[in-house]
């Protein structure tokens, strides 16, 4: 190369490696809070193109052979959360929780605990990743429950029959529709309505390229974006979403991503729909059950989504005061492996 | 501050380099002496302290070795004072051991080499304390001999070439260091957490050949950031690590493994004959820490260099592959002691290496071995130098070669 070239070459890149460094720099302080936070640790996490870089570290890793990032397996065609080791404790407490508290109501208690995609799925994790981790929390809950007046749904085997189509998102640890429906429909017998039949529901694409909370762990580009569909029975009925300090006239947000489905971070949100059933249901519930209520609000007349980690009242009271008829407890086993519940306050 | 956060290398040092670039010759100097005290005081204000006085007590004994009457009486106390400060500050914090570690030799190159009448006294202090304290050496190296620097403080002339030559090996180390070394080392920490006695023969060799790379990536990669930057600011130093996986023999190895280090001890501490030679590379392995698996490792290191020396050299050049074999065998064997740290671990760990147990079917082992294959053999071809001669072979375009070193950068900066 000639030598004036090549000083124009240099010039020109140091320019630019300048005016990167300047710009993140003025974006960085502008987006740290230098008093509470560790500089280096803030400047790496508001670095302009954060997002592109760490596309670049996840999707390199997943080339050179790595089986997973930050406790997500890169799983064939999708990412598999690694659910934490099996706690027969944790399990134990949360099970004598919900017997207890259908021992002592009048309401028809339901429990559906929602297998992860590392349990569902297991043919798609890497080679020696599978173990029975998730299996046990759900023999564990057959032994202990069976014969009980607490009704449990069978969410893993419903599950499991249709392990081959897209029932977990590719990049998010959730149930997608589809899957949703089939927990829904499990849910048919014990809550006693009649669930309409997939031809039933126009699907709707909610969201194209979305890319959910296993990315943000292992964000690899060799794993496709996931749709969100809505299914939406056609002339559907008017629905209403109330919680503190809301009402809106869907039960969707116009949010991103996952948190369109009903079942934010609030205590309780009710839902009405004039469906004439004249029942009431309380769902006590963790965001998995999130993309099953619509389904379930087409059958009840309102639907109150409770979220324990928010609700500060006496529940039983709660129940009572609102003279709902059932109650459904929907947790991932992985919630319910590892955080102790309290219904009975 | 570390080379590899993104604190060091989007605000420090473009800072710096727009700085050193603006400023008139006679400032520059001064420029690069507080930027080397900023970035000592962000690894340990104390030790930006001691390393200050330091500094300062060597400079005056360099004036003094040179002065006085009593030079061998002053070259001792100026040697013990800086073999105390070795051996007593210590901590905990590896960064700052090894800061300490290094400094005390680069201290001793000029005392010695004042006292061995090899270099003028130097009488201007901020060139001294920027000798001692120049930021690119401070953390890992190379360890520089006074005279390789002392003209390029005085004299020295930066060229666009030179600057982006200095940033494609700035950014190779970065790659080097943040990439492969960061991306290996969970593998080698994962097999060690294992209880050693029940590892079988295929884990344990996994573990160690990847704690051989892990250290020559990060120790190779830290001083080419090293001398990366020393370009960029027109300096040049060698960074000292090259390609020693093809070496033919234990000696040759260790000629092209950490070379600045070893040349260090060979030219200040060993003197002659084979006993002079294993004491050496007995005090090399001290120099890494105190305990007895660096020890064992240095012993056995000098036992086989003196063997290469009056045996093995005519038999090791007629065998030509095999002497390959030979040198990885023995270099991978005897680092165990140096990567378990302490005796009773390195037996328990080399027996596993040798022994039937466990064979290969553990799946453990397949799964590690399996995520690691990829990263494994691109190590080792990097560590071979093949990547580098095809290019010079085939390639050789200096546009070809920034387009790398471009791509690399942000590839490190991804992993940082």
């Amino acid at each position: 190369m000639k030598k004036n070239t090549k000083t124009l070459l240099s010039l020109t890149f140091v320019a630019m490696l300048f005016a990167f460094a300047a710009t993140n720099a003025v974006h960085t302080l502008k987006n740290t809070n230098r008093l509470s936070t560790d500089f280096s640790q803030s400047a790496r996490e508001n670095m302009l193109f954060r997002k592109s870089a760490d596309a670049i570290y996840g999707t390199t890793q997943q080339l050179m052979g790595k089986k997973g990032l930050g406790g997500v397996h890169f799983a064939s065609g999708s990412l598999i959360e690694r659910p934490s080791a099996y706690n027969e404790v944790t399990v134990d407490k949360n099970i004598a929780e919900v017997a207890e508290f259908a021992k002592n109501t009048d309401f028809n208690v339901t429990l559906a605990v929602i297998p992860s995609a590392f349990e569902i799925m297991r043919d798609s994790l890497p080679y020696t990743a599978y173990d029975d981790r998730e299996l046990k929390i759900f023999e564990r809950l057959h032994i202990s429950l069976d014969g009980t007046k607490t009704m449990l749904c069978d969410t893993r085997s419903a599950l499991e029959r249709h392990s081959d189509e897209e029932i977990y998102y590719r990049t998010d640890s959730h149930l997608t529709s589809l899957g949703s429906y089939y927990v829904f429909s499990e849910l048919g017998e014990a809550l006693q309505y009649g669930a309409n039949r997939i031809d039933d529901f126009e699907r709707e694409v909610a969201f194209k390229s979305f890319r959910g909370d296993l990315y943000e762990k292992a964000p690899t580009l060799l794993i496709k974006s996931d749709t969100i569909e809505k299914f939406i029975l056609p002339g559907s009925l008017d629905q209403t979403l109330k919680y503190k300090g809301g009402l809106r006239d869907t039960i969707y947000d116009d949010a991103y991503g996952y948190t369109i489905f009903p079942g934010g971070n609030h205590d309780v949100e009710i839902i009405t729909s004039q469906c004439g059933s004249g029942r009431k249901l309380a769902v006590i519930k963790d965001s998995y059950a999130n993309s099953i209520v619509p389904f379930l609000a087409n059958h009840f007349d309102s639907v109150h989504l409770i979220n324990l980690s928010y609700f500060n009242t006496n529940l039983q009271k709660y129940l009572t005061d609102n003279e709902i008829n059932d109650v459904l407890i929907i947790y991932s086993a992985d919630n319910f492996n590892t955080n102790e519940f309290d219904l009975i306050g | 501050m570390t080379f590899s956060s993104i604190t060091f290398i989007l605000f420090f040092l473009p800072a710096l380099l727009l700085i050193y670039y603006i400023v008139p010759k006679q400032a520059k100097n001064y420029v690069l002496f507080i930027a080397s005290l900023i970035f000592c005081i962000t690894i340990s204000p104390v030790y930006t302290l001691i390393l200050i006085g330091s500094a300062l007590f060597n400079f005056l004994s360099g004036i003094a070795i040179d002065k006085t009457r009593h030079k061998k009486t002053a070259i001792t106390f100026n040697v013990l004072i800086n073999l105390a400060m070795l051996v007593f500050l210590r901590t905990d914090n590896p960064i700052s051991t090894l800061c300490v570690a290094i400094y005390t030799l680069r201290a001793l190159s000029y005392t010695i080499d004042v006292y061995r009448r090899t270099t003028a006294t130097q009488y201007s202090f901020i060139s001294f304390i920027l000798y001692m304290m120049f930021f690119p050496l401070i953390i890992a190296g190379p360890v520089v001999r006074y005279n390789d620097i002392s003209r390029q403080i005085a004299r020295r002339r930066s060229t666009g070439t030179r600057f982006l030559d200095g940033f494609s090996k700035f950014s190779a180390g970065l790659c080097k260091k943040a990439v492969i070394a960061d991306s290996l080392y969970p593998l080698h920490s994962t097999i060690m957490a294992y209880d050693l006695t029940g590892i079988s023969a295929a884990h344990a060799w996994l573990g160690i050949i990847c704690y051989g790379l892990w250290l020559y990536f990060v120790l190779g990669g830290l001083c080419d950031i090293a001398s990366g930057l020393g370009m960029m600011l027109g300096f040049e130093f060698e960074s000292g690590f090259k390609y020693p996986l093809t070496a033919r023999s234990i000696t040759s190895f260790y000629s092209r493994f950490n070379t600045s280090l070893i040349r260090w001890f060979m030219t200040y501490v060993h003197t002659k004959g084979g006993l002079s030679l294993i004491l050496t590379w007995v005090l090399i392995g001290l120099w890494h820490g105190f305990n007895g698996g660096f020890v064992v490792w240095g012993l056995a290191t000098g036992i086989f260099i003196i063997l290469e020396r009056y045996l093995l050299k005519k038999p090791l050049r007629r065998i030509g592959i095999f002497a390959n074999i030979y040198t990885l065998f023995v270099v991978t064997v005897t680092l165990v002691p140096f990567a378990t740290g302490n005796l009773y671990d390195a037996l328990t760990f080399i027996r596993a290496m040798f022994s039937s147990y466990g064979g290969f079917g553990e799946t453990d082992f397949i799964y590690n071995l399996s995520s690691y294959t990829v990263l494994i053999i691109i190590a080792l071809l990097i560590a071979m130098g093949i990547p580098k001669s095809v290019y010079n072979r085939f390639i050789n375009n200096d546009a070809v070669k920034y387009i790398f070193a471009i791509s690399g950068f942000i590839l490190a900066i991804s992993y940082i």
